[in-house]
Parts: structure tokens; sequence; C-alpha cells
């Protein structure tokens, strides 16, 4: 089909090699002679046997112009220019119309009606090239960007189907828990379609509400995938009862193992125990996280202590939470820095702390609306660099209850069926992790789930306490003494490291009674003990003797017992909770 | 973004100015690279004077820089860190893993 492909090397012709030229005549001689001119122009010359093969070729991207010799009359050039109407063609390829010499005016006049240009014989393949060049020209940049069009919706296509799949995985691994959604008011503003910024919240087995705001390096997809692996750890590990040091250790690990090394998650998480109106918090390259008092005054700051998540290998990594009370109706506030950094109208100044301190000021209502107003006012309304969240987190001074009814009451009596004894010892107690084994443990007991936190509470508490004081021997004054929470860390680890001797035994069962079905929770160690009869050193006045070896954890579960009895000696902790009384004695478990 | 090195003896000095962000993602590389390869250079100098705002894409860039010049036994130090610059370092705490002047 192509005839001719001249060598050459000019700018012109490189235009032009791609753009072939389709010669139409009735008369086979004078389209030969076409032929001719327009190879000897420097052009490729397409064959044609006639209009359908003409605009075939052009709509196959095969020719870029028509060059129709009209002979005696224009049936060929008007059934081409008609044609060329209907097809409605994605870029103007043109049609020159070459007529003969004897053509007069109103030959030319009527060419032009249904040609783009008109050429008259005798022609010269100088002239020829010189009226084809200038629309080849315009064809091919019009095939290109119609190339580039082309690319770039294919481009745009792509991403949003990425960006759908993206979103669908962060929407699957987003566990919804409506009554801990209750507590948060979260704003996450995406720079581009999908967000690198995740905000979350889950519920833990004992009413503890975690909280993150992660914060993948840079924006869109990318930082999307960052944080896929912190939102699956986080919602798993809380439902399995872990602290927030145990959670931002394992999404450290699992992101240092999977990520490139320029790429991190920058994150807080959160714990607020709304038993002990007590809050954990791990910041990792986060803006300051602020706890606010009921009027909007800053109450305590917690400023980044670490390096973000995915950067330190786990030998490096430190998991030290910061541990602070609040008061009731605080509200804790965590920010990611494409909010703290979003530039203002001039182009120069940034949010930063005191724009937020300002529109936080006053009542929690409406709080996170005037925040984020008071970002639009600051930007002048401009799209944000980068992604960017606020998260408020209320700090209730108990914990909120399933607002769904009650199912009927639970079948204890098909439950009851069973007792549990369980013996650890040094090598179980150096590797397992007590926490989600209690969490595990209240499962699959076939506890009612409106039980469940009361009885994951008391459980937790009995066992970290006979590890801790019984079997680790540790002070539990040790804890309260100024900076003395880090050393009850360090020597709890060094302590538990080298643990080879000792056990701590678990027994379990439904006890019948007059007011109801008790779960009896029974937890025993082989620690020292205390010597009741002689006292003991770290006895607290006004405390039993067998209870001043135990920790704080037992003493906070006791109002949630129907009894709760230690030995003579405190080495056997004995918990009874009513299964047919929901709440406990202080009806506060959900 | 715009770069500028300057080597004396042995230390190449990265000198940056502008926006140090994602988009500056491969004239940093170029800049970086050759002063990696080298066996004349034993220490690389990133100067920050005159950078407005780094984000965190440019932090995962530093950190690809310290990954490759630990390989190549080469030291990095990280100067003139001031105003919005300093702030962000120190949010990220990098003074943990780099030498800060």
């Amino acid at each position: 089909m192509v005839l001719t492909t001249p060598p050459s090397s000019s700018p012109d012709a490189r235009l032009t090699e791609s753009a072939g030229v389709v010669v139409l005549d009735h008369d086979p001689q004078a389209r030969a002679a076409l032929e001719r001119l327009v190879a000897a122009a420097g052009m490729r010359v397409v064959a044609s046997s006639g209009v359908d093969e003409a605009l075939a070729l052009i709509d196959g991207g095969v020719a870029a112009a028509v060059l129709c010799g009209t002979g005696d009359d224009r049936v060929l050039l008007g059934a081409l220019a008609h044609r060329r109407r209907r097809m409605r063609p994605a870029w103007p390829w043109p049609v020159l119309a070459v007529l003969p010499q004897a053509a007069g005016a109103a030959d030319v006049e009527q060419a032009f009606a249904l040609a783009d240009d008109c050429l008259q014989m005798p022609l010269s393949a100088t002239a020829l090239g010189a009226r084809l060049r200038p629309f080849l020209r315009m064809c091919d940049y019009a095939t290109r960007t119609q190339a580039q069009r082309t690319a770039l919706r294919r481009h745009q296509d792509e991403a949003e189907a990425e960006q759908r799949i993206a979103s669908h995985l962060i929407a699957r691994l987003e566990r919804r828990d409506a009554v801990a959604e209750r507590l948060i008011q979260a704003w996450v503003s995406p720079a581009r379609h999908v967000s690198g910024d995740v905000v979350a919240v889950a519920r833990a087995p004992d009413d503890r509400i975690h909280v993150l705001l992660a914060d993948g390096t840079g924006n869109g997809l990318s930082a999307a995938i960052s944080v896929l692996p912190v939102s699956e750890v986080f919602h798993r590990m809380t439902d399995r009862g872990f602290d927030i040091a145990s959670i931002v250790t394992e999404m450290n690990r699992k992101l240092r193992s999977c990520m490139p090394v320029d790429r991190f998650v920058a994150c807080v998480a959160a714990s607020v125990d709304m038993h002990g109106h007590a809050i954990e918090l791990w910041n990792g390259g986060c803006p300051p996280v602020i706890l606010l008092g009921a009027d909007g005054r800053v109450q305590r700051v917690c400023r980044s202590r670490h390096m973000a998540l995915g950067i330190l290998d786990s030998q490096q990594f430190d998991s030290s939470v910061e541990r602070c009370d609040y008061v009731e109706r605080s509200q804790l506030m965590v920010v990611s820095d494409g909010l703290s950094e979003a530039p203002g109208g001039d182009g120069v100044q940034r949010f930063g702390d005191r724009e937020l301190l300002e529109a936080v000021r006053g009542a929690a209502v409406h709080r996170l609306g005037r925040v984020v107003s008071r970002l639009y006012a600051f930007t002048g309304g401009r799209a944000l660099e980068d992604d960017a969240s606020v998260l408020l987190v209320d700090c209730r001074m108990a914990p909120p209850v399933d607002a769904a009814p009650m199912a009927s009451p639970p079948a204890v009596e098909a439950a009851s069926d069973w007792s549990l004894e369980l013996r650890l010892g040094p090598s179980q107690l150096r590797g397992l992790a007590l926490v989600p084994l209690v969490s595990d443990l209240v499962e699959q007991l076939g506890i009612p789930r409106r039980l469940r936190a009361a009885v994951f509470r008391v459980l937790s508490a009995l066992l970290v306490d006979a590890l801790d004081h019984g079997v680790l021997g540790l002070d539990p004054g040790m804890a309260d003494l100024p900076g003395g929470a880090e050393r009850f860390r360090v020597e709890r680890a060094a302590r538990l490291s080298r643990l080879d001797d000792g056990w701590l035994r678990i027994r379990s069962a439904i006890e019948p009674s007059s007011g109801g079905a008790l779960l009896r929770l029974e937890c025993e160690d082989s620690g020292a003990g205390v010597d009741s009869e002689a006292g003991d050193s770290r006895r607290v006045p006004g405390r039993e003797a067998s209870m001043s070896r135990r920790g704080r954890g037992v003493e906070q579960v006791r109002s949630i017992c129907t009894d709760l009895s230690v030995d003579r000696v405190g080495r056997r902790v004995v918990a009874l909770l009513a299964l047919s009384d929901p709440g406990g004695r202080d009806g506060s478990s959900a | 973004m715009q770069t500028q090195v300057s080597v004396i003896n042995e230390r190449a000095r990265i000198s940056l100015s502008g926006r140090f962000d994602f988009n500056a993602h491969r004239i940093f590389k170029s800049a970086c690279e050759p002063q990696i390869r080298s066996s004349d250079i034993s220490s690389i100098e990133i100067d920050l004077g005159n950078v407005e705002y780094l984000d965190s894409a440019a932090l995962g860039m530093l950190l690809l820089l310290r990954d490759q010049a630990q390989g190549a036994h080469k030291t990095l130090i990280l100067t003139h860190c001031q105003g919005l610059v300093k702030q962000i370092l120190d949010v990220a705490n990098f003074r943990k893993l780099f030498t800060i002047q």
C-alpha cells in the first residue's frame, strides 16, 4: 500500500513521516501523476481504490490528508466532503482539491465549498509540498495531541481504578464500632483523591477507647498504601486487648519489614481509659497532641518524642508511652502536619499552633467546625498541599454503653458446664502475651458479650498483678515514684527476660448462688507473698497485709466484682463476678 | 528546588534552596548520587540554610540518602537548619538518626 517513503532528515520530513497522503482520482493516469508529485514533494503516498478505502485509511491513522483530483466533475470530491461531514472526525484531516488547468473561477469557488484548499494544474512538486505541509503539520500536531489526550485519559482511568481499590481496601480494614465512634469527631481532607491520613477508633475488650491518626509519607495512593498495615494492626490488636506500646511496636515491625527506606508513617496512637480517667499516648513524628479542658484551654501538650513508624528496627524502636490523667469534659485533639503546616494566603505563614489554639478556645460544641473554618480562612480557600486531618476525642468519666437493646438473658446455663485450670511456667511467662491470652479465654469460654469487658478487666488485672508483683517480685510502690513508671518498665522487662523459675495458675468456673450464677476467677502465683504475722516493709497503712503486695490494678477492679478476696499471704486472689448483673456493682461495664 | 554542589577536601557540600518536597526527587538524587559513588568523597553535607519548607517526602529522601551513605561508608550531616525546617526535623526527631549542626 505504501508506495514511497523518500529518505530525508529535514524537520518537515520528520514531521510528515507518520502522515501519509491518499490520492483519489477517477482517472487512473491522473491519479498516478498526482501520486508521483506527492512522492516528489517528499511525502508518503498511500494508495486507495476509492472514497471508502480512503476514509478507512484516514480513520486507521495510516493517512493524514486526501488529495482529490476533480477532473471534469466534482462527484468524487462531493462524496468525500459529504462522508467527512458525517464521520465527525476526531481530528481535522484536510481534503485538498486538484482542479484541471481549464477550471474557471466558478469551479474554484465550488471546489472551495467542498475542500479545505484548492490547487490547479499544472502543479510542481515544490508548490504541492508547500501547500500540503502546513496541513500535515497541523494534522501531525492534532494527532499527537489526541494521542496524549488518550494516554492521559488511560492514565486517569487507571489512577481512578487504583484509587477505587485503595478506598475499598481502606474501608474494609476500617472496622466500625458505633459506640466508640460516638466519642470522636474527625475531619480528613485529602490533597488528592485518596488520603494518606487515616483516622481510626476502636474499643478494647476492657472498654478502653483506642484512637489512631496515621500519616503516610507524601500523599495520595502511595501514602494510603503505607498506612494500610498500620490500620490493620491497630484494629486487630485493639480487638485482642493489647496496649498501645505493644500495638505501635507491631506496627513499626510490620512497616519496617515491608516498606522501602524512604517510606514511613507518622502516627499518634492513644488509649483513653474511662474507668481510670487516664490517657496513654505514643506520638511519633506528628504535631503536638493537646489535651483540652472544657473551656478549650490547654491542659497538657504531648510532643512527638519518637521517630515515625517504619524507620527504626525493633532493637532501636522505643514504644514508651506518655501517661496523663484527665478531668471531666476534657477532649484530646490530634492533628496531622498537613493541617499545622498548611500555608496561608501569602504562601509563607503556616497555620501552626497559634491559629489552632485560637480556634479551639471556648466550648467543645462546634469545636471541629471552628478549626476547619479557621483553616480555610487562613489559607484563603486555596487547596491544601498535603492531606490534613483533625481528630477530637471526648474523654468521658465512664465508658459509653451499647445503645442496642439487650438480647434475651444470656444462656449462662448452657455455658456453665465447664471449669478451667491453666498453669504457666517460666518459658510460657517469658514468651506469652498475657493480655491476648485473657482476651481469647474470655471469648472462647462463652462469656456473654455484655460481660466480657468486666471479665477481661478483672482477669487481666489479676494476671498482670500476679506476674509483676508475685512472680517477678516488683515493688508496687515503684511506679508511683518520680520517674518510677519508666524504671518499673525497664526492670520488669529485665526480670522477665531472665525468669527461669516460678509459675502462675489460673482457675475459673461457674458457681451457682442464690442470687444467680457467679463466675469464679482465681489466680495464684509462686511469689514470696508477705508474712502477715511479721508485717511487711512495703505495707501500705490502712490496707490489709495480704493486699499490700498487690498493685493498683487489683484494687481498681474490686468495685466491679461481687467479691474479691486475697489469701493471707497475698499469693492467691479470688474474684467473683455476677453473670446476671451486666454492670457489676458500679454498673460501668458495657 | 535548586542545588549547588561544592567539594572541599573530601567533603561534598550540597546546598539546597527553595521548597524541598516530592517534586525535588530527581534533582536531589542527581546531586547526591555522584557524591555517594565518588571514592574521593568521605563526607556529605546537606546544607538546608536556604530551604523554605520540606515535606515528609523530603524526609524520606534524607533517610534514603543516609542509608546509601552508610552503605558507602560516608558520613552525612545536615547543616544550617533553622525556622520551619528545624521545627519539622525536631517533630520528626531526626536528631536521633542524623548529625544536625
